[in-house]
């Protein structure tokens, strides 16, 4: 027997073997009615801006739809999802492909207190290519964002200086990151207001090339949040990788935002994704 | 019939169902739990669109995969793209005699979106496409993921000393 028939055989067993527990079909009616209330005041709250907006001349400028303006509040049953659809497309769908300019979501995870924290991010320009966070490359140079809340960082080059748990305040996660193994600092942490909230911003240069081709010898800023060159063998000024960070404060809770690119990366490059990261704005539920 | 019967009828009908492929794909009895439950709060919110689909639960699953797979998602960074690995699934490997109790530990081990391919390719039967389709991402990511997978297991395998009786 080959290893995808055994595959196949033990993921059967084991799916038949596992007891099922009972469902809470009570519970997901009622949590699906809390999402259609959530979500039909934003329709609501939707419709309102658009009013506002016809009375100042620019309706067009929402790209609300006919449907975008329903606030009927039964909505089990309508076949489309407007005010969902008004979100911006997922970042996640893009997944390395190219990635076309326009405005995105990126799940950056949730509070303490389990409330989820995304950001719209807008791209420009043909480079964009999508690999989970969107990298903008010109030949074999890149310069690429990350929005994401860390459980852990700084576990550098092939993982040897190994993973330290995510310090919880500001400045001492800041600090983590201004010492990242193998890091010289370019710009000390220092406190500022970015992305519309309070943050830490600090610089650093590392030396993100490690040898290897596995995703597992990348260098690693933070937990599955990596620089890796697979095995495209970089020249000299590609080794080198600035490394801005943000620790922003968004609700009470620390989400790190970088942005990173080659040394030998173009300023055109680097000005590309500095725009797309100055557009970031957090969104939470 | 109501939309909110027709949904509880589905769910009661399919509910052991959806657990055992929830289950395989976070390799947790509770995280099952709770994405499963999750991802049926969504669809309750879409059912009457859901259940006019001509299959509602290959729909409901697809959600599911995603869900789990999407939830996992951290932001790691692939600047550079290797070349294509080789189409695991096309490799016919003989394996020995495997000790499926060691086999399950092993799927549980992967990375999710590793795992998640291989539970969709094996389990669900689905084809590459597809899997790139439930999974929102290009075919070739999901050639790469399922060839890392096979290669993992296969790594594992040998180091548990079924490899001897390997091809590689």
């Amino acid at each position: 027997m080959n290893l995808e028939d055994e595959l196949r055989a033990v993921l059967s067993q084991e799916a038949e073997m596992r007891a099922t527990p009972t469902p809470d079909i009570e519970g997901m009616v009622s949590g699906g009615e809390d999402r259609l209330r959530r979500r039909n005041g934003t329709r609501i709250g939707l419709a309102a801006a658009a009013v506002l907006l016809i009375g100042g001349g620019i309706y067009g400028a929402t790209q609300l739809g006919d449907d975008q303006v329903d606030s009927s509040p039964d909505v089990v049953g309508q076949p489309s999802e407007p005010a969902e659809a008004a979100a911006p497309p997922s970042w996640t769908d893009f997944d390395q492909g190219s990635a076309d300019p326009g405005t995105y979501r990126i799940h950056v995870g949730t509070t303490d207190a389990g409330e989820v924290i995304e950001a719209d991010l807008t791209i420009d320009g043909s480079n964009w290519q999508a690999s989970n966070h969107p990298v903008a490359r010109v030949d074999e140079d890149f310069a690429g964002i990350g929005v994401y809340r860390p459980g852990a960082v700084a576990g550098g080059c092939r993982m040897q200086a190994g993973h330290k748990p995510a310090a919880a305040g500001q400045q001492q996660l800041a600090a983590q990151l201004a010492a990242m193994p193998g890091s010289t600092v370019v710009e000390r942490p220092t406190p500022t207001e970015a992305f519309g909230h309070s943050a830490i911003h600090g610089a650093v240069k590392v030396d993100a090339f490690c040898d290897g081709t596995t995703e597992g010898n990348a260098y690693l800023v933070a937990e599955d949040r990596g620089i890796s060159y697979f095995d495209s063998p970089p020249g000299r000024a590609l080794r080198t990788v600035r490394v801005d960070f943000w620790v922003v404060d968004v609700d009470g809770t620390n989400v790190v935002v970088d942005m990173f690119h080659t040394g030998s990366a173009p300023e055109d490059l680097i000005a590309q994704a500095d725009r797309a990261r100055e557009s970031i704005t957090f969104v939470t539920e | 019939m109501t939309t909110e019967q027709d949904f509880v009828d589905f769910v009661a009908a399919r509910w052991q169902s959806l657990y055992r492929l929830a289950y395989l794909l976070t390799a947790s009895p509770t995280a099952a739990e709770d994405m499963l439950q999750t991802t049926l709060e969504k669809a309750y919110v879409s059912w009457a669109r859901i259940s006019r689909m001509e299959h509602p639960e290959a729909y409901v699953r697809r959600m599911l995969a995603n869900a789990v797979v999407s939830s996992s998602r951290r932001a790691w960074l692939r600047e550079v793209l290797s070349d294509p690995m080789p189409e695991a699934a096309g490799e016919s490997v003989e394996v020995g005699v495997v000790d499926r109790s060691l086999l399950w530990p092993l799927v549980c081990a992967l990375p999710v979106r590793q795992r998640a391919v291989i539970v969709l390719r094996y389990y669900e039967d689905l084809t590459e496409v597809q899997i790139a389709e439930v999974l929102g991402c290009a075919p070739g990511t999901v050639k790469s993921q399922a060839s890392a997978a096979m290669k993992a297991l296969r790594r594992a395998l040998a180091a548990s000393g079924v490899g001897e009786a390997m091809e590689s």
